[in-house]
């Protein structure tokens, strides 16, 4: 038992740091009314990481479809804060997006039959396959990114408000530039499935259900970080489990036991 | 010394909206520009600071703009704001003499559960800095009822009583029950 956690010891990390950065970055996108954004900003990153794939083997980076799915990302963004895709029926427009870019990513499957294993592993991905690179790389994005998030916890709380308390007003939303990176490398190495989940699950179930905003802050992220370390062990040990399935629906699990029983005890 | 005079000022973004407008603000003072609707009232206060340049005349601040606090009309989807109106003032680091006008019991009160009228003193009180001479309101009484309305008049008044050199501009087509002078935008 403990040999197989000394194995996974880099998937171990990973998950702990992404979870709790995810449940933190979650929150803003959730305050800012652009959650759906990201779900169809999330198909750029994943046919990036297909375009990747295809670009590999003429030459031989392994880094190529990262940076090509960090690439077709920022450029999604870029292309709906220029057209203002994203401003009034985002909703709408957004699945639109989505239905299409989907559509785009089987089209490219039907031509390139070798990219499909790339195309499941950006939905569901999987901390246990993650290469040890891949893993280095997650775990440095997320360190940087929760010293950053500390940081600057105030200055993008702050424009999170103005831009929920005010929709009507146009704001500077370059902060999202940073925030969008580890979303994109979370998709690229842990999977569409993991990434959005641990991005709004806690947020939305357990939205307010505590006294405050400290409260409900530190609940989720330990909620988050036990649900993705229990799911990861859990697939481990039990072959049919899958990881990130197991990894979601434990989080689920989790806050609403954590809201009901928060909930009887408030009353 | 008044903190502001317009001389024929004319606003717009293509074209004018009404006549030339001839204001002045003293200290002290609550300034309320009333007008129907499409009349340029918040077309005005973003004449007035800068976010909008004006078509002709003259806007002279006596003070800096950093002493000048601005409230935008809110419009807002609070659901998912998990914050309480103290945590939300903490954000905004409003000074602790400013959060006092915060009664004790809607400090814990979660925003998603405050009313209007409690949402809109918190907003205002979350623009008040050190320095601030100036506080302009956009709408700051839309969509409140009469109870909440008169929360938001009582903090207004308050707040002048408590700092004789605190100037409001109030855009509201609403009539205040607050000791204002008017002006009418046609």
């Amino acid at each position: 038992m403990l040999g197989m956690i000394l194995f996974y010891k880099l998937s171990f990390i990973t998950t702990t740091l992404s979870s709790a950065s995810l449940s933190i970055i979650g929150k803003h996108f959730i305050w800012r009314n652009k959650f759906i954004e990201l779900f169809a900003l999330c198909q750029f990153a994943i046919i990036g990481n297909l375009v990747g794939h295809l670009i590999v083997p003429m030459i031989h980076l392994p880094i190529i479809p990262l940076l090509s799915s960090i690439t077709f990302f920022i450029l999604g963004k870029f292309l709906f804060d220029l057209f203002k895709v994203n401003h009034k029926e985002r909703s709408t427009r957004m699945i639109c997006i989505y239905l299409i870019l989907s559509s785009l990513q089987y089209l490219m499957i039907s031509f390139f039959p070798n990219l499909e294993p790339h195309l499941n592993s950006g939905l569901f991905g999987s901390t246990v396959t993650t290469t040890r690179i891949e893993n280095l790389i997650l775990i440095a994005v997320f360190i940087v990114i929760n010293f950053a998030l500390f940081y600057l916890n105030r200055m993008l709380t702050r424009n999170s408000l103005e831009i929920n308390f005010f929709q009507r007003r146009k704001r500077n939303v370059k902060d999202e530039y940073l925030l969008l990176i580890p979303i994109v490398v979370s998709v690229f190495g842990l999977g569409l499935v993991y990434t959005l989940s641990f991005l709004s699950l806690g947020a939305v179930i357990l939205g307010s259900s505590f006294k405050n905003q400290k409260k409900n802050h530190t609940v989720l992220i330990l909620i988050n970080i036990a649900a993705s370390l229990g799911g990861l062990l859990l697939s481990l040990f039990f072959e049919k489990l899958s990881t990130t399935p197991t990894q979601v629906v434990l989080l689920a699990t989790l806050c609403i036991l954590v809201k009901f029983f928060n909930e009887k005890l408030l009353k | 010394m008044s903190y502001l005079s317009t001389v024929n000022l004319k606003i717009g973004y293509k074209s004018s909206l009404g006549e030339s407008i001839n204001l002045e603000l003293d200290p002290g003072e609550i300034l309320q520009i009333k007008g129907p609707n499409g009349s340029g009232k918040s077309t005005l206060l973003k004449t007035l600071l800068n976010e909008v340049p004006r078509l002709h005349g003259s806007v002279d601040w006596k003070i800096s703009l950093k002493e000048v606090s601005y409230l935008p009309q809110v419009s807002t989807n609070s659901s998912n704001i998990n914050f309480t109106l103290e945590e939300i003032l903490d954000v905004y680091l409003v000074p602790d003499r400013i959060k006092a006008y915060l009664r004790d019991e809607l400090r814990e009160r979660l925003w998603v559960n405050a009313s209007g009228g409690e949402k809109q003193l918190a907003l205002i009180l979350s623009r008040i800095t050190a320095e601030t001479k100036v506080l302009v309101l956009d709408e700051p009484f839309n969509h409140l009822d009469k109870k909440s309305r008169k929360l938001v008049e009582d903090l207004i008044n308050k707040m002048m009583l408590d700092n004789k050199e605190l100037s409001l501009i109030v855009v509201s087509h609403l009539d205040m029950q607050l000791n204002c002078r008017e002006y009418e935008l046609c």
